[in-house]
């Protein structure tokens, strides 16, 4: 947020002063980076964990519903990607359009999720009245972790989403320096690749 | 793809991705042989890392002196 903020109004960070502009932006694109390392080792962790726990098993899950919230955060990478190519262009009414269009996307997309955990047939505790085994209360744990710990993210970035969307209505950023628009869409970009492992890993890796 | 427009560039990566989804569910789906799926789903996943990070997440800028 205090990156967003800070290239919105053009203000110089602390020792970063003796830096050409190209110079910072790309110390800030490597941090970034840096970020999602660090990201990927927790994602990491949990993909390995469904992996060790379970092998490939899996439980029934909707498929339908699987591949639609994949393919609308997809499309919304693709929107999320018009925003910082028409900021990079210099058209900020395209850019405003496609960052509202991402909004509703990754909105869409946390509902899909909430949805599917609202008729998952696993849970994370046994359950004799749904005949539930420790299989399936394992697999409930692994599920809901996994997606939990995405969703979140997603509802992370869509609020990152939204400051930026508002602050580019109110005339920040442009065609020059628009590093809080391209950081957040990077992050969004993030959240899509680690959905890219997640998707196979929980809904397709069993046939 | 170095005379297209990022536009273009960007929306002909995204058919791509598109594609390569939908064959990733059809192949997960139609392939009995688990270990042959596993092998499929990990390779298309990794192919569209590659696209993302590289075209929408331009990560090759973090080694090129750039401006926007």
């Amino acid at each position: 947020m205090a990156v967003i903020a800070a290239h919105g109004h053009g203000v110089e960070s602390h020792g970063a002063g003796h830096m050409s502009p190209e110079k910072r932006l790309r110390v800030n694109r490597v941090g970034l980076w840096l970020f999602f390392f660090s990201e990927s080792i927790i994602f990491g962790l949990l993909f390995t964990s469904r992996f060790f726990l379970l092998g490939t098993h899996q439980e029934h899950v909707d498929q339908f519903l699987g591949l639609v919230i994949t393919i609308v955060l997809l499309a919304s990478s693709v929107t999320a990607y018009t925003a910082e190519t028409a900021m990079e262009k210099g058209n900020r009414k395209l850019a405003q359009w496609a960052l509202l269009g991402t909004i509703l996307l990754g909105v869409v997309f946390a509902v899909g999720v909430g949805f599917e955990w609202s008729v998952a047939e696993f849970g994370l505790k046994l359950s004799e009245e749904h005949h539930q085994e420790p299989q399936n209360v394992v697999f409930g744990t692994v599920f809901f972790t996994m997606t939990g710990l995405h969703a979140a993210h997603v509802v992370s970035g869509v609020g990152m989403l939204v400051l930026a969307f508002i602050m580019l209505s109110r005339g920040h950023f442009s065609k020059e320096s628009h590093w809080g628009i391209s950081s957040t869409i990077m992050y969004w970009h993030f959240v899509d690749v680690v959905w890219v492992f997640y998707y196979p890993a929980l809904y397709l890796v069993a046939g | 793809m170095p005379t297209m427009g990022a536009f273009q560039k960007g929306y002909l990566v995204a058919v791509i991705l598109a594609i390569m989804t939908i064959l990733e569910y059809l192949f997960a789906v139609g392939v009995s042989s688990t270990e042959v799926r596993f092998a499929g789903l990990a390779i298309t996943a990794l192919a569209k890392v590659y696209f993302i990070a590289y075209y929408f997440m331009h990560i090759y800028r973090c080694w090129r002196e750039e401006a926007h």
